[in-house]
C-alpha cells in the first residue's frame, strides 16, 4: 500500500538534495571564478612591475634592475615567475631556477593551466610593450596549486557542512511530517474506536481537509444507525400487525373446535404453527444487526443481571443459575442482537433445566466465548442438527419451541461466529458460542 | 379481581374478554393508550393486561406514566414485540410479566393467576392457599382439606377476593369495585347474599362481619 506520509518524504528529501547540489555547485564554480579573475588582475599588475624594473643602461640599452623586483621573484620556485624578452636577449627571474616556462603564443591571460617547476600548475600572463621604439614580451605568471588546494578544502567543508544540513533537515522534515500528518492518524483511530464501538461520530473539530471526510463518515454512520432502527421499526410493526390477528385465530382454534371439527381444527393449528415459526424466524434474522455503535454495546455487567431477572420473573421458577465472567469489560458487539442470543439460550435453560444452570463468559484470542449449560434431558446427539436448520418444536408439553435455537443459530452466522451443541457435565444441554470480537486494539503506528 | 384489559384489536379483545369473564374476573377493556392513563386511577384494578401497540399513547409510555404517579398495580403486557432488548424494556419501565403473541389463551390465563398471587406475596406456590382452604382456579372450586366444594362463578370470584386478601378489613365498597366492572349492576344486597352462602359452605367464621366497616376474611378454620 502506498503511504502519503512515504511519498512525500521521499519526494520532499530529493528536492531539498537537488537544489541544494545546484545551489552548492553554482556557487563554488562562481567562487572559483571570482579567484581566477583576482588572480589575472594581479598577474596584470605583476607585469607592470616588472616592466618598470626595465630601465635605461649606460650605452642606452634596455636593463633589468633585480632590486625594484618583488623578493618573491629571487627565491627559487617560489611560485613567482616571469620571462622579458627584449629583441634578442631573454631574462629569465630567479625563482625560475633550472625550469623554463614556456610562453603563451598569444598575448593576455592564458586560461590553460601549464604545468610549472616540481608540481606547480601555473597561470599565466603575457604583456606586449614598447620601450625606446623596441618590443618588450613580459610574461609573468603564478603557482596555482595553494588557490586549488584551498578550494578544493572549502568544497569538501561545504560539501559536509551541506550534508549535515540536509540530513537535518531531513529530520526536521519527518518531524513535520508526522505533525502534519497527525490529524489523519488521529481520524484513523477514531474510526477505529467507531468501529469498535467506543464512541459514537468522529470529532467534528478537525484539519479544513480532512472535514469533508469526517462529516460524510459520520452522515454515514448516523444513517446506518436511523436505518437499522427504521428496519427494526417497521419490523416490529410488521410482526405486530401479523401476531395479533394470529394471536385471534389461534384462540378461536380452541376447545369447542376441536369437538364440532376435529380436522378443520388440526388443520387450522399446524397452518398457524407454521405461520407463526416462519414469522417469527423471519423476524429474528432480519433483527440481526452484526455491526456496532457506542450507544448499544453490549455489557455483560449491566445486561447479564438484568436478563435474568426477567427470566425469573418470566419462569418463576426456583433454578440455582451460576454466573461465571459477567465482570468482562463492555464488548463490541450489538447490545440487541446479544441479548436476542443469551435471552433465547437462557429462556430454553430454564425450560429445560431440573434445578441448575450455569452461564460462562469469557473473552480470549480475540473470541468472546458464552456457554449455557443446563442440568435437564439435551438433545440427542443426532437431533442436533435438525435442532439448528428447522427451528423444530422438540417437545410440545413446554410452551416455547425450538426457534429459539434457530434464531440464535442465524445470529451467530450473521457475526461469522460458530455454535455447537454438546452435552454439559451434568447430562444436559450445553451450548457454545464463540464470536469473533472486532479488535479495537487493532490500530497499529504507522509512518 | 378486576382486570383492566388495554387492546386496540377488537376481535382479540371479543375473545380475550368473554374468556376472563368465565374464569371469574370483572373486566374493563379500554382500547386508547389515554384513556387507559386515566382510568387506572378511578378504579381500584387489581391487574392490567396492557398491549404495547395502542393508538393514543404507547403501552410502555402509559405504563412509564403510571409508575412515575406511583401506581403501583400490577402490569402484564401481551405484545407483539418479542425481542429480548423490548422484554427487558418492558420489565425495567415496570412490567411485572411478559407475554408475546401469539400465545395460548390458557397462558394468559396461568400468567394473571401467578401474577395475582405474587403480588398478594403466595411467591412460590402455584395454588391460591388460605389455612385449610385451597382454591382450585381451573375448575373454580375450593377444596377444604380433602373435600371439594363447588362454587357458583359469583362464590368464585368473591372467595377468590378474600383469599388473596385474608385478615384484611374489605368494606363492601370495597368488595364490589374489585368484583364488578363497569358493565356490572352493584347491589350491596347482592354482596350480603354471597357472603351468607360462603359462610353456609365453608363454616360461620370464615368470614366476620364488622358492622358499619365490612367484612374480614378468616379462612376455612375460623
Amino acid at each position: 500500500m502506498r503511504s502519503i506520509g512515504r511519498r512525500l518524504g521521499i519526494s520532499l528529501f530529493v528536492s531539498l538534495l537537488l537544489a541544494g547540489l545546484l545551489i552548492s555547485q553554482g556557487a563554488l564554480w562562481w567562487l572559483e571564478r571570482e579567484q581566477r579573475e583576482a588572480l589575472s588582475d594581479s598577474l596584470r599588475d605583476d607585469a607592470a612591475g616588472v616592466l618598470t624594473a626595465i630601465g635605461r643602461g649606460q650605452n642606452d640599452e634596455l636593463t633589468l634592475d633585480p632590486t625594484r623586483l618583488h623578493p618573491a621573484y629571487r627565491r627559487p620556485l617560489s611560485g613567482r615567475y616571469f620571462v622579458v624578452e627584449v629583441a634578442d636577449s631573454r631574462w629569465r627571474s630567479r625563482s625560475l631556477w633550472d625550469a623554463t616556462l614556456t610562453l603563451p603564443g598569444l598575448p593576455g591571460m592564458d586560461e590553460a593551466l601549464q604545468p610549472g617547476p616540481g608540481s606547480q600548475q601555473l597561470l599565466r600572463y603575457r604583456g606586449e610593450y614598447r620601450m625606446n621604439d623596441q618590443p618588450v614580451t613580459i610574461v609573468v605568471a603564478q603557482d596555482y596549486t595553494p588557490v586549488m588546494t584551498a578550494y578544493s578544502r572549502t568544497r569538501t567543508a561545504v560539501l559536509i557542512a551541506w550534508l549535515v544540513v540536509l540530513l537535518a533537515l531531513a529530520v526536521v522534515q519527518q518531524w513535520l511530517l508526522r505533525r502534519g500528518l497527525s490529524p489523519l492518524r488521529q481520524a484513523r483511530k477514531e474510526i477505529e474506536q467507531l468501529r469498535g464501538g467506543q464512541r459514537n461520530a468522529l470529532n467534528e473539530d478537525v484539519a479544513l481537509e480532512l472535514h469533508p471526510l469526517v462529516l460524510e463518515i459520520n452522515r454515514l454512520q448516523r444513517h446506518t444507525e436511523q436505518q437499522l432502527q427504521r428496519s427494526r421499526h417497521a419490523l416490529g410493526d410488521l410482526g405486530h400487525a401479523l401476531k395479533t390477528p394470529l394471536a385471534v385465530l389461534k384462540n378461536r382454534c380452541n376447545e369447542p373446535l376441536k369437538t364440532a371439527d376435529p380436522a378443520l381444527h388440526a388443520l387450522l393449528e399446524e397452518q398457524l404453527g407454521q405461520m407463526e415459526a416462519t414469522i417469527r424466524r423471519a423476524l429474528g434474522r432480519a433483527r440481526v444487526a452484526a455491526g456496532v455503535t457506542a450507544s448499544n454495546r453490549f455489557c455483560p455487567a449491566d445486561h447479564v443481571p438484568l436478563l435474568l431477572t426477567t427470566l425469573e420473573r418470566a419462569h418463576h421458577r426456583s433454578l440455582q443459575v451460576v454466573v461465571e465472567g459477567d465482570q468482562l469489560p463492555a464488548q463490541p458487539l450489538e447490545r440487541d442482537d446479544m441479548l436476542e442470543v443469551l435471552g433465547n439460550l437462557l429462556d430454553n435453560a430454564f425450560k429445560w433445566a431440573d434445578s441448575r444452570i450455569r452461564l460462562t463468559l469469557d473473552d480470549r484470542d480475540g473470541h468472546l466465548h458464552l456457554c449455557v449449560e443446563d442440568d435437564g434431558p439435551g438433545i440427542a446427539p443426532e437431533r442436533r442438527q435438525q435442532v439448528l436448520q428447522r427451528g423444530q418444536r422438540l417437545d410440545e408439553r413446554t410452551p416455547g419451541d425450538g426457534l429459539g435455537l434457530a434464531i440464535v443459530s442465524d445470529t451467530v452466522a450473521a457475526y461469522g461466529g460458530e455454535l455447537s451443541l454438546g452435552e454439559s457435565a451434568w447430562g444436559g444441554l450445553r451450548v457454545e458460542l464463540r464470536l469473533p470480537v472486532p479488535a479495537a486494539g487493532s490500530y497499529s503506528e504507522a509512518p | 379481581m378486576r382486570l383492566m384489559l388495554v387492546e386496540d384489536s377488537v376481535s382479540l379483545a371479543d375473545q380475550l374478554i368473554p374468556m376472563l369473564r368465565e374464569h371469574g374476573y370483572a373486566v374493563d377493556w379500554l382500547a386508547d393508550g389515554r384513556d387507559a392513563l386515566v382510568k387506572a386511577h378511578d378504579d381500584p384494578f387489581d391487574l392490567v393486561i396492557l398491549d404495547l401497540g395502542l393508538p393514543g399513547m404507547g403501552g410502555l409510555q402509559v405504563l412509564r406514566q403510571w409508575r412515575a404517579e406511583g401506581l403501583g398495580v400490577p402490569v402484564l403486557i401481551l405484545t407483539a414485540r418479542d425481542s429480548w432488548s423490548e422484554k427487558i424494556e418492558g420489565l425495567q419501565v415496570g412490567a411485572d410479566d411478559y407475554l408475546t403473541k401469539p400465545f395460548h389463551p390458557d397462558e394468559l390465563l396461568l400468567r394473571v393467576q401467578a401474577l395475582l398471587r405474587r403480588t398478594h406475596g403466595n411467591v412460590n406456590d402455584s395454588r391460591l392457599r388460605v389455612g385449610s382452604l385451597t382454591l382450585d382456579e381451573q375448575r373454580q372450586s375450593v377444596w377444604q382439606g380433602e373435600q371439594e366444594m363447588t362454587l357458583t362463578g359469583a362464590e368464585f370470584r368473591m372467595l377468590r377476593y378474600f383469599m388473596h386478601n385474608p385478615g384484611r378489613l374489605l368494606s363492601k365498597g370495597q368488595l364490589a369495585s374489585h368484583l364488578y366492572d363497569n358493565e356490572s349492576d352493584r347491589d350491596s344486597n347482592v354482596l350480603e347474599v354471597h357472603v351468607n352462602r360462603l359462610r353456609r359452605k365453608l363454616g360461620k367464621g370464615a368470614i366476620e362481619t364488622r358492622r358499619g366497616q365490612g367484612y374480614v376474611f378468616i379462612g376455612g378454620d375460623g
